[in-house]
């Protein structure tokens, strides 16, 4: 009797109720064990291994506060969804390190706490178009220390790991990093000075060091410097002309050390003002690093300049291309200083070739496309029409920012080398430190990594920034960025002098997995009609001139009056004309023809194929069926 | 477990017996290509991933998975076979899981039989096949789920075409509980907490979980809990019918 009236309770509405109630309470319970198992290829969803390690070595409390506005009718979807997204990734850091990692999440309601909390973090609102405000951002902290995302942007979705653990290793981090520059240019500006009787303009500090300035301890380094000092940790070295081979070996050292190298070279400076002297025409100013680029296995030709005929931009004296204003396909997309670049403008820049024969990883970052040449420096300071005229494009697409990575070796096997005799008294200076110097490295530790540019003038202002009026009517002028140059620049020193794991966090690809078959029929296809446009336009020509010839040899008297022969080349060329032109409009019909048939095929044998295969056995064994049962 | 296994095969025959099998899978196949093809531009988006193919799911089940689930029990009872089934040695609750794994197999069976477009789509270029996989579990999850609901749904009447609508109602109700429209709805008259809850039941937002790659116990939790309440409240149903 018990057991019957138990399972009775049991099964009864009661039951039902107590069983709904008891798996909402289980879901709810469950939604804080976040335990997933990632099937992506990519490991999109998994914190990558830098971040592991930047976290769980964390030995106080980092605070990361993250708003959201939470209102339904507000937010849009697609923030929603990101805002989802973003705290599912920070539960993620919390598992990681749960006494170390502390996540608040908080809605900035307007008047609230919230909101106060918000606006000292550096978290503003953003105005959405509808005029509502809504907020999306997060603050790490420290202490007193605190880095902030004040928009998560869903289109920087896959560098967010990358900005997440960026910022608390900032936070971590007591002391500003220190960035050398190294620089023939006037980077930290120059008083003006008179030169021989010309008076020689000084110049503001370039945006880019003030920039720097703001998060790091900045330090000159002297062009002569014949050691890097040992606390500083990335060296900046913008267009090294006429380097010595003791300052090179001063660099050489300090990549061997650790030392993280970015290197703007160039193999012509435009912007570089010291040239044009008392002189006059001044010949073109250059810049590479001669022993260790051939240590490193990569080469820099200063002779030759990349022009581009997909990049080039239009000037008012037309296009010149040599000055490429590139657009996101130039950029590499995995690499974290890249990796959401969609504009720079690169203005006379070297190209980099050689894969590293010693054993380094040779990544570009920023590559020209392949109608593409390159052009011999003097030739490209000339007008834009000539280089245009005579461009042929090479089909290669050129490197024009690299990136190093790897056990590096030294350039000087010999050591430190003499220094370079005294112009005036002829004589070396007497190396009173030899004993005291430490043994001259050979070759680094661990792997390291160093960034090249080919453009100098790529950070300069008048190239990076535009100046405008203060619209508050100041007296200072407000810039802005022109272009993504200054944000790559910037990316490139963060990325160096933040913690070694983050180098190596990939930024992560929502990848674009494309239908490769069928770009590989589209370009197949492609070729055969470029080959078809170039017989046409070979034939135009030809006919073209023949009809030029022609007028040139008509009597003076004759000026307006065909002569038959000329009327005849007219009809012909008139005939050969509609004939190519027919000719490609069939081959753009076939290019297409071949894709849409393939599409035909596929869309057939998916969506009748299967179908009709089990209509014909269901058939068939009803068939089987009736006569097995007519049969009995 | 012997006797589920048993009532299983015995209504995956009948199933199979019957044209409606063949007719549900033919239905099933075309309907997913034509909307994947045709209205879900595959080829248009450019992309090598399944996402045209699975997003129709959740749609196209709501549709076809009752009308496999209708006749589970409302046909038992019309008939009177219910009885029968109950004098023999076998548990109500195994019957329920017997009757239901060999729907899912069906269901399993019309999934496996659409592998066509995995080769197409990898032929064409290079998918992430692991988040082809996560999609194949996240879809037979979900018709498990909706399955659950029309054989409840069955249990309660003896007519099949309100056991179909009632449970396309039901199916719908779970997809559109976590929707704004619904939510905004729904604010006026309950506190936040509460509103939160039920759009939690959404069968989307756990879909499309598991439709990104990830499985995630909450979401695979989600479905479970769908199905462990459905056949419960099934067995429920079919108690009472059976003492009154």
């Amino acid at each position: 009797m018990k057991t019957k009236s138990s399972s009775t309770l049991v099964f009864s509405t009661l039951g039902v109720v107590v069983l709904f109630l008891l798996l909402v309470a289980v879901n709810y319970l469950n939604t804080f064990v976040k335990k997933r198992i990632d099937l992506t290829h990519d490991r999109t969803f998994t914190l990558s291994e830098g971040t592991r390690q930047i976290v769980k070595k964390l030995d106080s409390p980092v605070t990361i506060r993250f708003y959201a506005t939470q209102g339904s009718s507000e937010m849009p979807t697609i923030l929603k969804m990101y805002a989802k997204r973003v705290e599912d990734l920070l539960d993620e850091y919390q598992q990681l390190n749960p006494k170390k990692i502390i996540v608040q999440k908080l809605d900035p309601l307007p008047d609230s706490d919230a909101e106060d909390s918000a606006r000292l973090d550096g978290v503003e609102s953003q105005p959405l178009p509808s005029g509502e405000h809504i907020s999306l951002g997060l603050s790490v902290s420290l202490l007193d220390q605190k880095e902030a995302i004040p928009f998560l942007d869903p289109q920087r979705e896959r560098q967010l790991e990358y900005d997440i653990t960026r910022a608390i290793s900032s936070v971590i981090t007591v002391n500003k990093p220190v960035v050398g520059i190294m620089s023939a240019l006037p980077v930290a500006g120059m008083a003006g000075q008179p030169t021989r009787g010309i008076a020689q303009q000084g110049s503001p500090p370039w945006v880019f060091y003030n920039e720097l300035k703001r998060s790091f301890n900045v330090r000159n380094v002297d062009m002569t410097a014949d050691k890097i000092p040992d606390d500083i940790k990335v060296l900046v070295v913008i267009h090294p002309k006429s380097l010595s081979p003791a300052t090179e070996y001063a660099i050489d050292q300090f990549v061997l050390r650790g030392g993280r190298l970015i290197a703007f070279l160039d193999p012509l400076c435009v912007l570089d003002a010291s040239q044009q002297g008392a002189m006059g025409f001044a010949p073109p100013s250059n810049s590479t690093f001669d022993n260790l680029l051939k240590a490193w296995g990569v080469a820099f030709n200063v002779q030759k300049v990349a022009s581009d005929m997909n990049y080039c931009v239009q000037t008012r004296e037309g296009r010149q291309p040599a000055v490429l204003a590139m657009n996101e396909e130039a950029f590499n997309k995995d690499d974290i200083v890249t990796a959401d670049a969609d504009n720079a403008v690169l203005a006379f820049s070297g190209v980099f070739s050689g894969i590293s024969t010693t054993g380094l990883k040779v990544t570009p970052l920023i590559k020209t496309s392949r109608n593409s040449e390159l052009v011999d420096v003097m030739q490209a300071r000339m007008a834009g029409g000539e280089v245009i005229s005579r461009f042929h494009a090479g089909g290669e697409e050129y490197p024009l920012a690299i990136r190093l990575t790897g056990k590096f070796k030294t350039a000087f096997p010999d050591g430190k080398p003499e220094a370079a005799p005294d112009a005036q008294t002829g004589k070396t200076e007497e190396k009173k430190e030899e004993k005291t110097n430490p043994a001259p490295l050979r070759e680094s530790a661990q792997e390291n990594t160093v960034i090249l540019f080919g453009d100098a003038d790529f950070i300069q202002d008048p190239v990076a920034v535009n100046e405008m009026d203060n619209p508050f009517g100041g007296r200072e002028r407000f810039v802005m960025p022109a272009n993504g140059n200054l944000n790559i620049a910037q990316s490139a020193v963060e990325q160096m002098a933040g913690d070694n794991a983050l180098i190596a966090l990939r930024s992560r690809s929502v990848s674009e997995r494309p239908f490769t078959l069928i770009k590989q029929m589209q370009g197949i296809a492609e070729a055969s009609y470029r080959n078809k446009i170039q017989e046409l336009e070979v034939s135009l020509r030809d006919t073209e001139n023949k009809l030029a010839d022609l007028q040139q040899n008509k009597d003076k008297g004759q000026k307006f009056i065909l002569s038959p022969e000329q009327q005849k080349e007219i009809t012909n060329f008139r005939k050969t004309e509609a004939d190519v032109r027919r000719q490609l409009k069939e081959v753009r019909r076939n290019l297409r023809f071949e894709i849409d048939s393939l599409e035909n095929r596929l869309k057939w044998f998916n969506v009748a194929l299967m179908p009709a295969l089990v209509a014909v056995a269901g058939i068939t064994i009803g068939l089987i069926k009736r006569r097995y049962a007519a049969a009995r | 477990m012997k006797p589920i296994i048993t009532i299983a095969k015995r209504e995956l025959a009948g199933f199979f017996a019957s044209p409606v099998a063949y007719v549900f899978i033919v239905i099933f196949l075309l309907l997913s290509g034509f909307l994947t093809f045709m209205a879900g531009g595959f080829f248009e988006r450019g992309q090598a991933n399944l996402d045209s193919f699975f997003s129709w799911h959740p749609w196209l089940y709501l549709f076809l998975v009752p009308a496999v689930g209708m006749r589970m029990w409302s046909e038992e009872r019309r008939m009177g076979t219910i009885e029968l089934l109950f004098t023999m040695p076998v548990e109500p609750w195994q019957a329920i899981i017997g009757k239901f794994l060999a729907a899912l197999a069906v269901m399993a069976i019309s999934l496996s039989l659409t592998f066509p477009v995995v080769i197409t789509v990898n032929h064409l270029g290079h998918p992430d096949n692991g988040i082809i996989l996560g999609g194949y579990i996240g879809s037979l999850l979900l018709a498990g789920a909706y399955l659950a609901i029309s054989s409840m749904t069955s249990a309660m009447t003896r007519n099949q075409v309100i056991s179909f609508i009632v449970s396309v109602v039901v199916c719908l109700f779970l997809i559109l509980c976590g929707w704004p429209p619904v939510t905004n709805l729904l604010i006026h008259w309950a506190p936040q907490a509460i509103v939160d809850t039920v759009a939690s039941f959404s069968v989307m937002t756990h879909f499309e979980g598991i439709q990104k790659g990830v499985l995630d116990t909450r979401d695979l939790l989600y479905f479970v809990s769908v199905i462990i309440f459905s056949l419960f409240t099934t067995s429920v149903i079919l108690r009472a019918h059976r003492a009154g």
